[in-house]
């Protein structure tokens, strides 16, 4: 099941994987995170942002992990998502795919060579 | 948008998603209203929510929040069927509401159909000429008396006025049957005997002449009139007093009446009652179904200006009111805790066995002593 719901993957839930590879990240940071390396264009809602880690759990792409140490100022209890080693690698094979297609913008001279 | 608006719209997510992550979700609403000041700013993070509600709403629904527990489960238990408990919480209030309100529209349903009057109904067993007490009556007659011969209405006038009948081969009880044949019985029906002349010598009034039909008793006990105009009458105004020329009966009188029942499409209820020299005010009599089975275990209620009195019946039918003074009386037949039966107005006075029954218009019975008549 969560196979057929990530396939193709949702850009939510890329751009979610691709905010974990940072670093682990709670809800709210990785909204921000999120909203930050689209520059402004997508902000994940509660719904969305919980909706799809929920899907990634499912597929066991990303995982939830203890609270770090070294955050303990605030007393509100925060879940933390890191990103699995699947997880990883499917993100790894999705940014491939996109780098294929930016291949083809680009010969197709969709694209200007300023772009990555 | 305030934090208790976001609450209502979460609620319409599933509730597994609510139970895993409406912490999380209103913290990072707290977490934007905190962060995200001013009215652009605001106004966004509005119509960010609602589109979140539109999107996420969806993908929310889709998933399968039990599957990381269960994935884990079917490795170790490969091949083996296990049951996976998927929801793990309470009763929700709005299914308690709605089995409750089921449940509450099952009973009422259920008390309406049996409150409703059951006496159309067939009853197993029972032909089609027979109401729902009569059946069960003949039942419980069957079970008691086996002996007791089941046939058409013709038992009516045998069986109630068999002193009568027997000594005294007349016409008559043909005519009484002849009435009771179509089904409809009458709604009043008096049949009175003779009484003894050996009892009553100083009786004045010669058999024609008690023949009364729907008319004042005074007019047609001092106008003799010639019995087949009596007995015509009779039989077209369906109420009949009839009676025999000449009367030997030892015992005492035998009244009929009719009472009709609740339902018009059953048989009528029948009084006999029999009064006796000694017994001034005592009124005892038997009550019979249309077939002249009696009715056992059934209230006969007096109702008149003195209160109500009430009788039960035997097993044999037979009641017997002690102390009854003269006046007008509503007479209701209650079986089985339902009233089956009611006439209006009984008109009793001075009975003894001096007293001659007849029946007035308007149907009323009129039981009177012949020396006060005008």
């Amino acid at each position: 099941m969560p196979k057929r719901k990530l396939d193709p993957l949702p850009a939510a839930a890329f751009q979610i994987m691709l905010a974990l590879a940072g670093g682990d990240l709670h809800g709210y940071a990785v909204m921000r995170q999120v909203e930050e390396q689209t520059g402004g264009r997508l902000r994940l809602g509660p719904g969305t942002l919980y909706g799809s880690i929920q899907t990634l759990l499912e597929g066991k792409l990303i995982e939830e992990v203890d609270r770090p140490e070294k955050i303990e100022v605030r007393s509100e209890r925060r879940r933390y998502y890191r990103l699995t080693v699947a997880g990883r690698k499917m993100a790894r094979s999705e940014a491939e795919k996109m780098a294929d297609v930016l291949r083809v913008a680009r010969t197709r001279k969709i694209l200007r060579g300023d772009y990555v | 948008m305030s934090e208790k608006m976001y609450i209502r719209l979460l609620r319409l997510y599933p509730s597994r998603f609510r139970k895993e992550y409406e912490g999380e979700a209103l913290q990072l609403i707290r977490d934007r209203l905190r962060d995200e000041t001013g009215f652009f700013k605001r106004a966004r993070l509005l119509w960010d929510l609602v589109a979140d509600v539109l999107v996420g709403l969806p993908q929310a629904n889709r998933n399968s929040y039990g599957a990381t527990e269960a994935a884990s489960l079917s490795l170790n238990a490969e091949g083996i069927p296990s049951f996976k408990v998927l929801v793990e919480e309470p009763i929700g209030r709005g299914s308690i509401l709605l089995g409750g309100t089921l449940s509450l529209a099952t009973i009422v349903a259920f008390g309406f159909l049996l409150s409703r009057s059951m006496a159309h109904l067939p009853v197993p067993g029972s032909n089609g000429r027979m109401s729902p007490i009569e059946a069960v009556v003949e039942r419980l007659n069957r079970a008691t008396t086996p002996d007791t011969p089941i046939s058409g209405p013709e038992e009516v006038s045998r069986s109630t006025s068999v002193g009568a009948s027997e000594r005294q081969p007349r016409p008559w009880p043909a005519a009484a049957a002849s009435t009771s044949k179509n089904g409809r019985m009458s709604s009043i029906e008096a049949v009175v005997e003779r009484p003894n002349r050996a009892t009553t010598p100083d009786t004045p009034i010669s058999g024609p002449e008690e023949v009364s039909g729907s008319t004042s008793v005074g007019a047609s006990e001092r106008q003799p009139r010639p019995r087949p105009a009596a007995s015509a009458s009779t039989s077209k105004s369906h109420a009949s007093a009839l009676l025999p020329e000449s009367g030997n009966v030892a015992g005492g009188q035998n009244h009929i009446v009719s009472i009709p029942t609740r339902n018009p499409n059953e048989h009528s209820l029948y009084l006999t009652t029999q009064l006796r020299a000694g017994e001034p005010s005592a009124w005892r009599g038997t009550l019979t179904d249309a077939f002249g089975r009696p009715v056992r275990l059934a209230e006969v209620h007096l109702i008149g200006g003195h209160g109500e009195l009430m009788a039960r019946t035997a097993v044999d039918g037979s009641f017997a009111f002690s102390e009854l003074t003269s006046g007008d009386y509503e007479v209701v037949v209650v079986l089985g805790g339902r009233e089956v039966a009611h006439l209006k107005a009984l008109h009793l006075s001075a009975i003894s066995s001096r007293s001659r029954l007849t029946l007035a218009s308007g149907g009323r019975l009129l039981v009177s002593r012949p020396g006060k008549l005008p």
